[in-house]
């Protein structure tokens, strides 16, 4: 096998990496005896990032300050975030130069790429650490349902936190593969995965070495914060009925309350009545109440619905029925509220398969693919669609397609285009993808210009444009002008994307935090000498204690000491200072060894030739 | 890519959606389909003095096979029979900025004007026949 | 017969060499059939036709490729699109026949645009009929000519899929591809009058 490839799940609540070590099944990254995952949650305090658990604990002294559900935002213009979901978050936003949505934080604003890719650093940098190796590739999983902006936009994520996206994995496809692998057995699978913040439904048949989706459905803004929101409604009513006038739209408040939701749904996940209390720091009042799995219910039942309906719809697009179904898979967080299960199975019409935790399956799914891209394994192909259609826009803002949704990639589509006006050398082609007839309800993509067509009369040339789904559901294009057999040039203008400029600048930008992370890799490649260096006195401590004196005897071992503390610190230099002192009083060991190696070698060259 | 006021109107508001009665002397009726889309597009048109004064036409499809139609119907109107027979699909599809995906429903729409004064001629030649032979 | 472009022995599939296991540049322009070395014929077994597309996919998707030279790289996710919409294009009933009639027009002319003497007077009634049942929300006289429809589809698809299957490898006349073309611009008109009948809404496609 050649470098390594680690899988991660990038969620909306919380991220995790895995991986698969030789010779054994998957694994989550986690130190023994720890959780695997990192919350989602980021916070800068006297100008410094806190990432995951850190951050989490502070966001209610630091509501304000405190980004979570950025996944929600990924690749979108601030105008397609309804008011009442940026209403919901405590930070601001604003618009940034083409509509892309921008998040205000100590008066800076940030795309939700570059927060992204400081929990993407965060979970390498922990994967480093644990495995003691430097990480550049990743497999980066996204919901089925997200469209090519908000997968370029995780690519750029990646990219931005130093890593290789070698593949961006759609997420019940990386669970599937996790199941599929346990258990061997060709069938009709159907995923639910319900996250955080988004949902997908994808059915796949697995037959033999082959897991192809089939179809694949979704929605990228519904999940378990909306249930949260649910019971946060509700509270909100119980709290002004019992206060009237309460303030509850302050960014504490909902910081708040939307932790106690979350509370509460997590604990009536377990039992069947959970009490709360509810006060605010700087407010008078204290609310306290209980909540019953009764009262949930109705409150959860219409976002559940919407899930089933498009689960109802995938299995029509794929023209299976329900009974066709050899197996139901819970994937996400959300998916252990009680709740949800009960739904499932009254629809499926059977009890779902929940053994692989399904906080963890889908970073497991994309641990085996990266092993798989690394060429660790060839026992299993991943057939995957493209979830909703590509195409451009055609006269009057009708969408035309071009690619039809749940068409298996890598595919392409070519089209044929001319010029209007005699002497026209460029044309431009707005590409849009979504499900709807109209250009302006489906997601545009952005603007391709072609330039450099040879001057025709108009009509007269055939610029051939061929638009590629790689097989990360990614486009790409190229065009060719047949008659002269020209390639014609494409500008390439994203529109809530990042531009090839833009990447380069944060990238620069990211220079300036550059020291941390050197120290970081540097820390690494130290503590992995140090050990090397540890093993090898060892290895030889039978030598040393016979060639070298009892007096530097000791010295040695009490700097071995000093050299182990150093390295479950944080501090290169230190770890380095420490090691040259060690690396001093070694010498006349190391001289001794050296020599004794050679001269056994020496000797083992006497006796070969007899 | 921008459309003209024009062409959005003729989507919006089709003009001359209608028909003439079918056995009238004075009409050529031309029938046409689009197999790329399975549309269906009827273009008629009343003719005096070889010339056109007016035109209906009724289409079932899509958006552009419609706009291709109106736009017919707006251009024969007023034109001789042999101007008429000399609208080219490129024509429209260069009024209409067509894109290529779109570009048989401009066939379509020639197809038509020409199905329909083919018709007319025809039914000229049968019907002065009688009046010849007597 | 394809000739491997590196071991010059005879190819399986037009995308890849099962001998010396070499990817195929040539086959990115590969016609649907000789991506799975078959002979331009109607007759197709489904269930051998997937086997090879799954075992043509395990060589040749990019996933495998990962770490090789970007080139290759580069290749494997062409092929692949090559064989995914050569798949597409075969396993359906339809789509095949269009297919075949693409491939035998290149050799014999038709008239791509031709129906069957009075079919299209007969579509624009029924789309008149149809209109009519639409504004009036007639749910049950729209579910019976939906299935008139259907019927009408069905046995039409049965009519030329026998005659495509008789032909066997033959190259038919051109009589003969009239007649399918025909049936084939048929069907589209039928299925856009199915799908009027579903859809609830006056909604047109631009």
């Amino acid at each position: 096998m050649t470098e390594r490839i680690i899988g991660i799940d990038l969620g909306t609540t919380n991220s995790l990496a895995a991986t698969v070590f030789d010779q054994a099944g998957p694994e989550v990254i986690a130190e023994p005896g720890q959780t695997p995952i990192i919350p989602s949650v980021l916070t800068m305090r006297e100008g410094k990032w806190l990432v995951g658990q850190e951050a989490l604990v502070r966001s209610l002294q630091n509501p304000t300050q405190t980004l979570h559900s950025i996944k929600r935002l990924m690749g979108r213009s601030l105008e397609e975030i309804p008011a009442e979901e940026q209403a919901q978050l405590p930070y601001q936003l604003r618009s940034g130069e083409r509509g892309q949505v921008l998040i205000c934080l100590d008066e800076q604003a940030f795309t939700p790429q570059e927060i992204s890719a400081k929990i993407l650093k965060a979970v390498k940098y922990r994967a480093e650490t644990i495995l003691g190796e430097t990480l550049q590739k990743a497999v980066i999983t996204v919901p089925a349902y997200f469209d090519d902006v908000q997968r370029q936009a995780t690519r750029d994520a990646a990219r931005l936190a130093g890593l290789d996206a070698v593949r961006i994995l759609n997420e019940p496809t990386a669970a599937a593969i996790a199941y599929g692998l346990d258990e061997r057995k060709d069938g009709k699978i159907a995923v639910y995965d319900l996250g955080g913040g988004t949902f997908d439904i994808s059915l796949l048949q697995l037959t033999g070495k082959i897991f192809k989706v089939v179809a694949t459905n979704g929605d990228t803004r519904l999940g378990g914060d909306d249930f949260d929101q649910a019971i946060v409604g509700e509270l909100t009513l119980r709290i002004q009925q019992e206060f009237e006038n309460t303030e509850l739209h302050s960014p504490l408040a909902r910081q708040v309350l939307r932790q106690t939701a979350e509370t509460i749904k997590i604990g009536l996940s377990q039992s069947n009545e959970i009490e709360y209390t509810i006060s605010i720091e700087d407010q008078s009042w204290s609310h306290q109440g209980s909540f019953t799995t009764a009262e949930l219910q109705p409150l959860l039942a219409p976002v559940i619905q919407r899930t089933l309906q498009r689960c109802q719809q995938a299995l029509d697009q794929a023209g299976w029925k329900v009974e066709d179904l050899d197996e139901v898979v819970l994937v996400g967080g959300s998916t252990v509220v009680p709740e949800v299960r009960r739904q499932v199975q009254q629809f499926f019409g059977r009890a779902p398969q929940v053994a692989i935790d399904p906080y963890k399956v889908v970073a497991l799914g994309a641990g085996i693919q990266g092993h798989l891209l690394a060429g660790g394994r060839r026992d299993f192909l991943l057939l995957d669609v493209i979830p909703l259609a590509l195409g451009i826009e055609t006269v009057g803002g009708t969408f035309s397609k071009l690619i039809t949704a749940n068409t298996t990639v890598p595919t392409e589509a070519k089209d044929l285009y001319t010029t209007h006006v005699d002497n026209q050398t460029a044309i431009e082609i707005n590409i849009y993808q979504g499900e709807r007839e109209l250009v302006r309800d489906c997601r545009c993509l952005g603007r391709f210009k072609l330039r450099g067509i040879p001057a025709m009369k108009a009509g007269l040339p055939l610029v051939e444009v061929t638009f590629r789904v790689d097989a990360n559901g990614i486009l790409s294009v190229s065009a060719l002008e047949k008659r002269s057999q020209t390639d014609a040039s494409i500008e390439v203008i994203p529109f809530h994307g990042l531009t090839q400029q833009e990447i380069d600048d944060l990238l620069e930008a990211s220079y300036e935090h550059a020291i941390e992370d050197f120290n970081a890799r540097q820390l690494i490649e130290f503590r992995q000498t140090a050990e090397r260096v540890l093993q090898g006195i060892e290895m030889h401590w039978a030598i040393a204690e016979k060639a070298l004196p009892p007096t530097d005897c000791t010295a040695i071992r009490q700097q071995m000491e000093i050299v182990r503390q150093r390295m479950q610190g944080q501090d290169p230099q230190v770890l380095k200072s420490e090691m040259d002192r060690l690396g001093d009083l070694t010498r006349s060991l190391a001289d001794t060894v050296m020599g004794q190696a050679v001269l056994s070698a020496l000797q083992e060259q006497e006796t070969t030739p007899v | 890519m921008a459309y003209s006021e024009k062409v959005i109107d003729h989507y919006n508001e089709p003009r001359n959606v209608g028909s003439f009665e079918k056995s009238d002397d004075q009409v050529g009726t031309g029938l046409v389909g689009a197999p790329e889309c399975g549309d269906v597009m009827k273009l008629q048109i009343k003719v005096e003095n070889e010339k056109i004064v007016d035109a209906k036409f009724k289409t079932f499809g899509c958006g552009s096979a419609i706009a291709s139609s109106s736009l017919a119907t707006e251009w024969v109107k007023g034109k001789t029979l042999d101007e008429a027979l000399a609208i080219q699909n490129t024509e429209i599809v260069e009024e209409l900025s067509l894109p290529p995906v779109k570009i048989h429903c401009s066939v379509l729409a020639e197809d038509a004007i020409k199905a329909a004064i083919q018709d007319y001629r025809k039914r000229q030649e049968t019907s002065s026949e009688p009046t010849a032979s007597a | 017969m394809l000739l491997c472009s590196h071991c010059q022995k005879p190819l399986q599939s037009a995308l890849w060499c099962g001998a010396c296991q070499q990817l195929q540049s040539s086959g990115l322009q590969a016609d649907d059939f000789s991506v799975f070395g078959l002979p331009p014929r109607y007759d197709v077994d489904l269930n051998s036709l997937e086997q090879s597309y799954h075992e043509l996919a395990t060589e040749l998707h990019p996933d495998f490729f990962a770490t090789a030279p970007a080139a290759e790289r580069r290749l494997s996710e062409g092929l692949s699109a090559r064989l995914n919409q050569a798949w597409q294009t075969l396993q359906d009933p339809t789509a095949r026949a269009q297919y075949l009639i693409e491939v035998w027009k290149a050799k014999t002319p038709t008239h791509e645009r031709d129906l069957p003497t009075g079919f299209l007077q007969e579509m624009f009634a029924l789309q008149e009929e149809l209109e009519e049942l639409l504004e009036a929300k007639d749910q049950q006289a729209l579910a019976t000519k939906r299935a008139d429809f259907l019927q009408r589809l069905n046995d039409l698809r049965y009519n030329y899929q026998q005659q495509l299957i008789e032909l066997k490898e033959n190259t038919p006349d051109t009589t003969f591809c009239k007649q399918i073309q025909q049936q084939l611009n048929a069907e589209r008109y039928l299925l856009r009058l199915l799908e009027r009948c579903s859809s609830t809404s006056s909604e047109t496609d631009l």
